[in-house]
């Protein structure tokens, strides 16, 4: 055989695997899609009747530890923990730790919180670096500052987690805001199923553009930014169809590091989080998921679509590939990881289903539409496909996207409906045609680029520029 | 042709699927905001009226044709709104007979009967804050639904109704943890108060230990004095966990008739019972338990030592001396407690002084 003629079968093989690739990825999003929305439909039935309000004046409602790591947050710290401290829950304490912090930010805690320091002995079940001091406030009996030696985000959770008093730790990041009833609603798993619950996540949405008075949003609004616009659809997808398909397949294997809940013996038992790497929350769920399955006990693992954390989307090209660079090479580490789970029926269906799926999609999905923009024009130059074809097909796969985008978007509208203006709605569909033209592609790209940087071992954890919650004027 | 066949559909599924959604969005802010004003000026008239009523100033006939004008939705809101506030048994028996005369309770009775689950559901709760005695019938029948979400819903009405009928009810699903789970039945027996005592007590010795452990936690939360004879007879139990909640009980009881035992306890064999021991020996305040507690701080188990601490701290003065005694002690251990718990309670001031230079 030629090279002509291998290569121009190889081109061949490929186009077909692109084809089927194409249904199997579009059909498990459709599937996950139908499953969202049933779950999401009986999931509003329930709560309808809840008793959120019974949770708060319940004694019997579990205490909760909230765990903020802060590095350089000198800026927001004040406000997010104020927002804290104002959440509704019976009882719960916040451990804010102060991971090193070059600027003020301890010194703004100081000020505002009137901390004291104290002797405290913290019981440690997981190695940290050293702890410096932990300080205690005057005017908060449940606030705990914690400062100790740089380690990262994953060591000051650490730390936070040997310092905590309650069997349930909630890690929230320092530039997010919580929903006031955000633990009542994470919490509620756990008081369903005392015994298995072992984590439980709440969406993430975009806080860009929203009103913000005194550390809660007053009024939810679109940003003005396209950027963080596609941003806000993108999180949709991926948290109201995505998350919430995988929960109730019951292969969810990630819980935003920005808002969770968790079983603090099921964290100190897989040794907290891991400091190796910079995807450390679905390290963590991975690392339940292996010990529990591993030792055959009943556990599980949910995804609340009702509590919510409010996060600053970046909205720069610069901050937004760092992100998406920093999230892919977290993501190919805790495959790797964890590769003796893939195709092991030990594990179950998260070794038959829901690890596939995120290696051969999400972690080699950029790497296959890339590798695919440069042979389909090869394609077309040797005649192997059909150009009108190959458009039609193109106008499908991106048609089916909107799709799923607009899914997401109606998901959102017809249950929790936090963008109320017909303009909002507008845009929202604006943008998820827009999305599926150029940024899906401007994302795959970063992430093909993450992926060799990956393999070359390159791994660094940018931090990206923290911006001030914008308050309401 | 199949592709552009697929296209078309696609598109045409998109574009309806959003003027849905347009149009769904625009009658239904429009109803909310119509329901809104209505609600603002019909209501405000309606509440006033049953004030009056509650305060003898309007008679019967009178408030029942008035809530009958202003329509099922606005005077059900409004009239929720109000018992939800109100503490006064008389007010909220008169509230009562309204919403059953008013014919809601009626139709929320039908739902329960006929209704998909989640209407059914949200019947039930209705039910429960309307306290209407006429609905047990149904909400017992939704009680044993298969259907966790509705019975849960049904047992937390027939908790805020109150009566034995309700309780026997409940209590039957705390002999039954597979249907629901316990924390969720202790919640509704705790919320129901000192009804619950007597047939709790009555029903303990032939549950299992599990059931046991969660009627100990009860009468704990309950707080009532009728339980402590026999919380101090599980203090002798051989199942630990027993002891602990036994334990617990008595310090929320804060029951000084318990010292004795509770002191004994220090040096059970399980250090989780020691150290619930030692912290509900502070609860109590027991100043008999001193030499006991100092024997604490040395304890091998870090939350034994700390609970004594912070016993001995909340004993006042005299606790203070015996951790002061411990700082110069020769347990080092006892010595690090102490510190710590003394450390806080004292130098707070000093040290913000210091902090604040940093």
């Amino acid at each position: 055989m030629t090279f002509e003629a291998f290569f121009i079968n190889f081109i061949l093989l490929f186009n077909y695997f692109v084809i089927y690739y194409f249904l199997a990825v579009n059909g498990i999003y459709g599937l996950l899609s139908i499953v969202a929305g049933k779950e999401l439909f009986y999931y509003l039935k329930r709560i309808a009747f809840g008793e959120h309000e019974e949770l708060v004046v319940s004694p019997l409602t579990p205490p909760i530890s909230v765990i903020v790591p802060a590095y350089n947050e000198e800026l927001t710290i004040v406000s997010s923990v104020q927002a804290i401290l104002g959440l509704r829950y019976p009882e719960f304490e916040v451990i804010v730790v102060n991971d090193g912090s070059g600027d003020g930010t301890l010194q703004s805690l100081v000020k505002a919180f009137g901390l004291c320091k104290t002797s405290r002995v913290v019981h440690k079940k997981i190695d940290t670096r050293e702890v410096k001091g932990t300080y205690e406030s005057l005017y908060h009996a449940n606030l705990l500052v914690i400062d100790k030696a740089r380690g990262g985000k994953s060591d000051a959770l650490n730390a936070g987690i040997n310092a905590s008093r309650f069997p349930l730790v909630c890690s929230v990041d320092a530039d997010s805001l919580l929903e006031e009833d955000a633990l009542l609603r994470a919490v509620k798993p756990f008081i369903e199923k005392p015994d298995k619950m072992v984590a439980s996540g709440g969406i993430v949405r975009i806080a860009n553009g929203c009103e913000i008075t005194g550390g809660k949003i007053a009024k939810v609004r679109l940003p003005k930014k396209a950027i963080s616009i596609i941003q806000v659809i993108e999180y949709l997808r991926a948290f109201l169809v995505g998350r919430l398909g995988w929960s109730s397949l019951n292969n969810l294997l990630l819980i935003s590091g920005a808002f969770g809940l968790f079983k603090k013996e099921a964290v100190i038992n897989v040794g907290g989080y891991k400091t190796d790497t910079v995807g450390e929350d679905l390290e963590l769920v991975l690392a339940l998921h292996e010990n529990y399955r591993s030792r055959n006990l009943e556990y599980d693992i949910k995804f609340v679509p009702d509590p919510v954390c409010w996060t600053q989307a970046p909205d720069s090209l610069a901050a937004l590939r760092k992100q998406r660079e920093r999230w892919h090479l977290g993501l190919m580490n805790s495959l790797f990881r964890h590769k003796k789970m893939l195709f092991n029926p030990k594990f179950g269906s998260i070794g038959l289903f829901g690890l596939p799926y995120y290696w051969f999609f999400e972690m080699l999905g950029p790497l296959v539409e890339f590798a695919g923009y440069i042979i389909i024009p090869l394609s077309i130059y040797f005649g192997i496909i059909n150009l009108q074809f190959f458009l039609l097909f193109l106008l499908v796969a991106v048609l089916y996207s909107i799709l799923i985008s607009l899914a997401a978007v109606l998901l959102e509208e017809f249950t929790f409906k936090r963008y109320q203006e017909v303009i909002e709605i507008w845009k929202l569909f604006l943008y998820s045609i827009i999305e599926n033209l150029c940024y899906r592609q401007l994302i795959s790209l970063w992430r093909t680029v993450a992926f060799f940087k990956y393999l070359y071992k390159s791994q660094k954890w940018d931090v990206s520029v923290r911006k001030v919650f914008s308050e309401a004027k | 042709m199949i592709i552009f066949w697929v296209i078309g559909l696609q598109g045409i599924f998109i574009l309806s699927l959003f003027t849905y959604l347009i149009i769904y969005k625009i009658i239904k802010n429009s109803r909310e905001a119509i329901f809104q004003i209505k609600l603002t000026t019909q209501g405000k008239d309606l509440e006033n009226a049953i004030a009056a009523y509650l305060d003898g100033g309007l008679g019967e006939t009178e408030i029942l044709a008035r809530i009958a004008a202003a329509g099922n939705r606005i005077s059900e809101t409004v009239m929720l709104k109000l018992v939800k506030g109100y503490s006064n048994k008389g007010y909220l028996f008169l509230m009562t007979g309204l919403f059953e005369k008013s014919g809601l309770v009626k139709n929320y009775r039908q739902v329960l009967k006929t209704g998909k689950w989640w209407e059914q559901g949200v019947a039930a709760q209705k039910l429960g804050d309307m306290r209407s005695g006429t609905a047990l019938p149904e909400l017992i029948a939704a009680a044993h639904s298969q259907n966790l979400e509705l019975s849960l819903a049904a047992a937390r009405a027939l908790g805020k109704i109150g009566g034995e009928k309700a309780l026997s009810v409940i209590l039957g699903a705390l002999s039954d943890p597979q249907r629901w789970t316990a924390i969720r039945v202790e919640d509704i027996v705790v919320s129901m108060g000192g009804q619950a005592v007597a047939p709790l007590l009555k029903m303990f010795d032939t549950s299992s230990p599990e059931v046991q452990k969660t009627i100990i936690e009860i009468l704990g939360l309950l707080r009532d004095k009728q339980a402590i004879t026999k919380l101090i007879a599980c203090l002798a139990k051989d199942d630990y966990e027993i002891r602990i909640k036994a334990t617990k009980a008595l310090g929320q009881l804060q029951t000084k008739s318990a010292e004795s035992h509770l002191i004994w306890l220090l040096q059970d064999p399980k250090w989780e019972v020691r150290a619930m021991a030692a912290k509900s020996l502070g609860q109590i305040g027991s100043r008999r338990a001193l030499p006991a507690l100092e024997r604490g701080l040395r304890d091998k188990m870090w939350w034994v030592r700390m609970n004594s601490a912070q016993s001995l701290v909340s004993l006042g003065p005299e606790g203070e001396m015996v951790l002061k005694k411990a700082m110069t002690g020769d347990d080092r251990f006892a010595a690090e407690t102490a510190v710590q718990m003394l450390g806080e309670s004292w130098n707070c001031n000093i040290n913000l002084q210091k902090v604040s230079q940093l």
